[in-house]
């Protein structure tokens, strides 16, 4: 497998200069007011009607409103309906779908999350409307987080069926975008199937992150009828989706390795013995359908790695994750029988 | 002197013959008007109800016909495409020169369509379709009064320039 090089990566743009157009006038002073330093740590803005906007990073606020106090601003319920509409591009019959889903897709993969008034249709919600407060959750790809996973999850450049599994919100998303590209770099033809729009983040229905030059995206797509699909009309050498979890999944997962695809997907899950618990990833198990497992931790660090018969085959030393952070990139010689959900 | 006089006589009897013309011809102009957006709205409603495009891109795509009121809609209807591809931030009533839009109707006729421009883009589907349901159907209804209008009274105000325009002269020459 290539590992991926400076050269491959798209390059990034600021994403002060990819959301410019869309922010109200007073936002922009207030994030033109943002160091270099402190506008490369920015997770999000949230705008509340009649509330103090807020920058952030993480949990922290960025927004330096203590020192320059002509930088706040307090918008009214107007001023945040106006930034809604701007972001659903005054054509809020167009994103419906995509705000069904909570959020919308801007230029850059960033999304802007908005809450307001719900429209309920025969019970279910079917639109949105009176706007009244927007997060907007600025996307920060990674690209070379896969390296170190990427000897762990091929077989001397043939790629394995693998399960990514990690308590939500430790970045499987953004690894699976990264063995995406990094799959794709390598020659292989990569399907996404992007049922929540967050692994290529398509606008318009053009990926705006960089998922690798042979990859094809069904975007917004049942996962297990778009495996399906995708199979059938791309025959991709790798079909990647996120967050498995209806029964259908796991059937689709399993008709694609009968068809030669491998197939990497993730799972939310704490731990191996949760994994199992869980109906559909419990039956993956049982099935014996993947090759690898990869545990994630906080920030996409590798936990651990099991083979399809649940031997051990890496495993992330103690001594390192305290001195380091970071995991020791050396599989494990040997295979540790540790876990046997037959 | 009777030069000089005979053509004030002409140059005001002609003066009034076009005032006659112009008056009927606001009322053709007001009918093309209502026609070329009823037109262009219909063309809305058929692309709204089958594509998810934004806005700018649908406006941008409906086709103009040779229709005289048609020429004068689409390049107001262009210029507020781009003011809205150039400043993301405007809606489409904040980028439409409303002036020059409703500029050969008249008053009413602008208030039944200031809704429906205000509106646009900014509602979901079921609404945006209810909204150029009523304001075609408004449309529909001024179009005919319209016609009926131009129909009753061109002749009228042409005649009665004509016609005010013979008696000025003659006024004047006598």
């Amino acid at each position: 497998m290539r590992q991926s090089t400076h050269l491959e990566k798209r390059p990034q743009t600021d994403w002060r200069v990819t959301l410019d157009a869309f922010l109200p006038v007073s936002l922009r002073a207030m994030v033109n007011l943002l160091s270099k330093a402190d506008a490369a740590r920015v997770t999000e803005i949230r705008v509340r009607a009649e509330q103090p906007a807020m920058i952030m990073a993480g949990k922290e606020r960025v927004d330096r409103l203590d020192h320059i106090h002509s930088g706040r601003w307090i918008p009214t319920g107007d001023d945040v309906k106006q930034f809604a509409q701007t972001l659903l591009g005054h054509s809020m019959y167009a994103r419906a779908e995509e705000l069904r889903g909570g959020y919308v897709t801007l230029p850059g993969g960033h999304r802007a999350g908005l809450c307001g008034r719900v429209v309920l249709e025969d019970g279910k919600a079917h639109h949105m409307q009176d706007f009244s407060s927007v997060a907007l959750r600025i996307a920060r790809p990674v690209p070379g987080c896969a390296d170190k996973i990427m000897p762990l999850i091929t077989d001397g450049g043939r790629p394995l069926n693998t399960l990514i599994f990690s308590a939500p919100g430790c970045g499987k998303t953004t690894m699976l975008r990264d063995i995406a590209r990094q799959h794709a770099h390598a020659g292989l033809q990569v399907g996404i199937v992007d049922e929540r729009s967050e692994i290529a983040a398509c606008r318009q229905g053009v990926p705006q992150m960089d998922v690798g030059p042979s990859t094809d995206v069904l975007d917004a797509c049942l996962k297990a009828e778009g495996m399906i699909l995708m199979l059938r009309v791309f025959s991709p050498d790798v079909l990647i989706t996120d967050e498995i979890g209806r029964a259908m999944d796991a059937e689709a997962i399993d008709e694609a390795s009968r068809c030669g695809a491998a197939v990497v997907v993730s799972a939310h899950a704490g731990s191996m013995e949760e994994l199992m618990q869980r109906p559909v990833t419990g039956v993956l198990l049982r099935q014996r359908s993947l090759e690898r497992y990869v545990q994630l931790g906080p920030a996409g660090q590798v936990l651990k790695a099991w083979n399809g018969t649940f031997g051990v085959i890496y495993q992330v030393s103690a001594a390192s994750r305290v001195l380091s952070g970071s995991d020791d990139p050396t599989p494990s010689p040997t295979l540790m029988p540790e876990f046997d959900p037959v | 002197m009777n030069m000089m006089r005979l053509a004030f006589a002409g140059a005001a009897a002609g003066g009034c013959a076009l005032m006659g013309m112009g008056m009927a011809r606001r009322l053709v102009r007001r009918e093309e008007a209502i026609a070329a957006w009823s037109r262009l709205l219909d063309g809305l409603a058929a692309q709204l109800s089958y594509v998810d495009d934004p806005l700018p891109d649908v406006l941008s795509r409906l086709t103009v016909s040779d229709a005289p009121g048609d020429a004068r809609l689409s390049s107001v209807i262009e210029e507020a495409v781009d003011n809205m591809c150039r400043d993301r931030t405007l809606s489409f009533s904040d980028a439409l020169d409303t002036e020059r839009a409703f500029a050969d109707m008249d008053a009413s006729d602008a208030a039944t369509l200031l809704p429906l421009v205000r509106e646009l883009g900014t509602t979901a589907r079921p609404q945006q379709t209810a909204r150029l349901d009523s304001a075609r159907a408004s449309l529909a209804s001024m179009a005919a009064r319209a016609a009926d209008m131009t129909a009753r009274q061109k002749r009228l105000y042409v005649s009665l320039g004509l016609l005010g325009g013979l008696a000025l002269f003659i006024c004047l020459v006598g």
